[in-house]
């Protein structure tokens, strides 16, 4: 499943301003903070069912959408 | 031995020349024997505690391997798939989080028992006798480093805990990780990952990698002895006595304890970092030019670096990710609505990891109110933050250099101004708050008060002229190329000029002498 969609609703909804579609590297970039981070997760859990485990919360696995997206898909489907 | 102490020199320049005098297989093993003889020379007790720390989380870091190992060979020998393997997981990772939890109880508790009794007591004596002060406290002494290493150790559980790294089967070489002599005394906060292997490599001697290793020391030198210990004595006068320096002096005191405190903590680690990078390993870096950040949150990315990256991956986002996080999410998201949902787990989250900071860096309640006071301002700066973008992108001066300045400088002021909880009580800070504002005269700044700070005009300058080379050294970091090695690079006389002019200050300028307890760190305390 493609939850590219889903996940830029999300973001836009926690900052309307930030261009995270062209981005490749939004933690760098600080397009998005830690505390921006978190509230992404909460709101990937409640509107997604996706729970990402503290471990996987590193830069690596948010620098873009389609990186974000990759580790959502990876995680859909081991659960 | 303090790292600002001939003794420590002495013991560097002989272990050095040791280190490239043995062949490549003994050079780890002797700066384990260094380490060990150089927490030894703080108190042998001590280290009965670094090695419960040491080797608890050795052999549980291999227990959680093998159980990993054995459970990953389990599914296979059976054949499990679908369902019955994510059961047969999760069962694990039960056993598993109860391995790691045992292990974290047993290390967070004795640093616990050890820092925080006196803590303890003194809020039993408060509540129970009147605070008296005479109540039964406890005359323990602080192992040195023990907030470092248990944080450096406790990383390492966990890493493995999550995979991310094996266990390192060898005890004598975890050890030197968790000991290693320069870093233990005030950090910074290595992960495995990216110091262990170096520990153990076997080097040649390279004049470049220690010439920029005894530079990078004689800055440290310089920052700590000559500007921290220079202006110690009039930081302590204005901030043991509030209600006698106010106006002008509290903006004195302000300025002069931060220079202090940066002075202090950044002179320790470049002397941390450049002893390391003496035998070629490159520690991470703690600071990153913060008085130049333009917000708390920036302020905080760039200070303490080490130290806020634990708290980042070992509180920030496990709490947030939590089960408490996310039932507390869904509750607000049902009364409050989807703002609230998202923000809950931020909200619990930051509060749980300035209440850590906050006592970490004391056992008071002014540093419990010195956390929280940090995390109000982050969350309020959070939530203006759409407000603040929308002003931004309406005003084009808010581009401006001058702009920059003044964000920079706003920065500077709130930090000071929350530091001001460390010390004082509410009623007193607020008071100094008014004071700073409402209450200069300039020329308060003159006659016996000034007098009484305890610096002559000469101190003054000298403290100055310090402040405006770390200020002109801040400006040239900014393209992120090395001083040092710029300063190499420059022709014969000028590097001459330079380098035997710092040397020359920290000898000359340095604050030395009988009776004068050349002073400790201040970040040693933790």
């Amino acid at each position: 499943m493609n939850y590219r969609e889903e996940l830029l609703e999300i973001l836009q909804d926690i900052n309307s301003e930030a261009d995270y579609e062209t981005c490749q590297d939004l933690i760098g970039e600080e397009v998005l903070t830690s505390f921006e981070m978190v509230m992404l997760v909460a709101e990937i859990s409640q509107q997604l069912g996706i729970s990402i485990p503290p471990d996987q919360i590193v830069p690596e696995n948010f620098r873009s959408v389609d990186v974000i997206c990759e580790l959502l898909e990876r995680l859909a489907e081991e659960e | 031995m303090l790292l600002v102490s001939y003794e420590f020199l002495f013991f560097l320049a002989v272990l050095l020349a040791l280190y490239y005098l043995l062949p490549g297989r003994f050079q780890w093993p002797l700066l384990l024997a260094a380490s060990v003889l150089f927490y030894l020379s703080g108190g042998a007790f001590a280290i009965v505690f670094l090695i419960t720390t040491t080797v608890t989380t050795w052999f549980l870091a291999l227990r959680l391997e093998a159980m990993t190992e054995r459970a990953a060979a389990r599914v296979k020998e059976l054949g499990l798939s679908g369902g019955e393997k994510r059961a047969f997981q999760a069962a694990v990772k039960q056993k598993k989080k109860r391995v790691l939890i045992a292990g974290l109880i047993l290390n967070f508790g004795l640093l616990a028992v050890l820092k925080y009794t006196n803590f303890f007591l003194g809020n039993v004596d408060v509540l129970f006798f009147g605070g008296s002060g005479e109540g039964p406290y406890v005359d323990w002494l602080l192992p040195l480093g023990i907030s470092y290493y248990t944080f450096q150790a406790t990383g390492y559980l966990i890493d493995v805990y999550h995979k991310k790294i094996h266990a390192q089967k060898n005890l004598a070489r975890y050890a030197l990780f968790v000991s290693f002599f320069p870093q233990i005394v005030q950090g910074p906060i290595s992960r495995f990952d990216e110091l262990a292997a170096q520990l153990t490599e076997s080097r040649r001697f390279d004049w470049l990698t220690i010439r920029l290793g005894l530079m990078r020391m004689l800055w440290g030198f310089f920052k700590k002895l000559v500007a921290a210990d220079r202006i110690a004595p009039a930081v302590a006068v204005i901030v043991q006595n509030p209600d006698q320096y106010q106006g002008i002096y509290v903006w004195i005191g302000m300025f002069a304890y931060m220079l202090q405190m940066f002075a202090d903590f950044t002179g320790g680690i470049d002397i941390v970092i450049g002893a390391a990078q003496l035998f070629g390993i490159r520690l991470p870096e703690n600071f990153n030019r913060p008085f130049s950040s333009r917000s708390l949150a920036e302020f905080w990315r760039r200070w303490h670096m080490t130290l806020m990256r634990w708290l980042r991956e070992y509180i920030f986002f496990p709490v947030s990710t939590s089960r408490a996080s996310q039932k507390l999410s869904g509750a607000a998201r049902r009364f409050l609505g989807k703002g609230a949902g998202r923000r809950a787990p931020l909200y619990f989250a930051s509060v749980t990891v300035w209440l850590i900071t906050g006592i970490w860096h004391g056992a008071s309640w002014n540093f419990v109110a010195w956390g929280l006071a940090n995390c109000a301002v982050l969350l309020i700066s959070q939530e203006c933050s759409p407000l603040y973008r929308r002003f931004c992108s309406r005003f084009a001066w808010t581009a401006s250099r001058g702009y920059a300045a003044f964000e920079v400088a706003r920065t500077y002021l709130v930090f000071c101004m929350i530091e001001m909880f460390e010390y004082y009580s509410f009623d007193v800070v607020f008071s100094m708050f008014g004071s700073m504002f409402f209450g200069i005269r300039p020329w308060q700044f003159s006659g016996e008060l000034a007098a009484s700070l305890g610096l002559s005009a000469a101190d003054w300058i000298v403290v100055g002229l310090s402040a405006l080379l770390m200020f002109a050294v801040g400006l040239a970091q900014r393209d992120g190329r090395s001083v040092r090695e710029r300063i190499f690079a420059l022709p014969g006389w000028q590097r001459f000029f330079v380098i035997y002019g710092l040397f020359l200050a920290v000898l000359v300028l340095g604050v030395y002498g009988q009776g004068y307890d050349a002073s400790q760190f201040i970040y040693n305390q933790f």
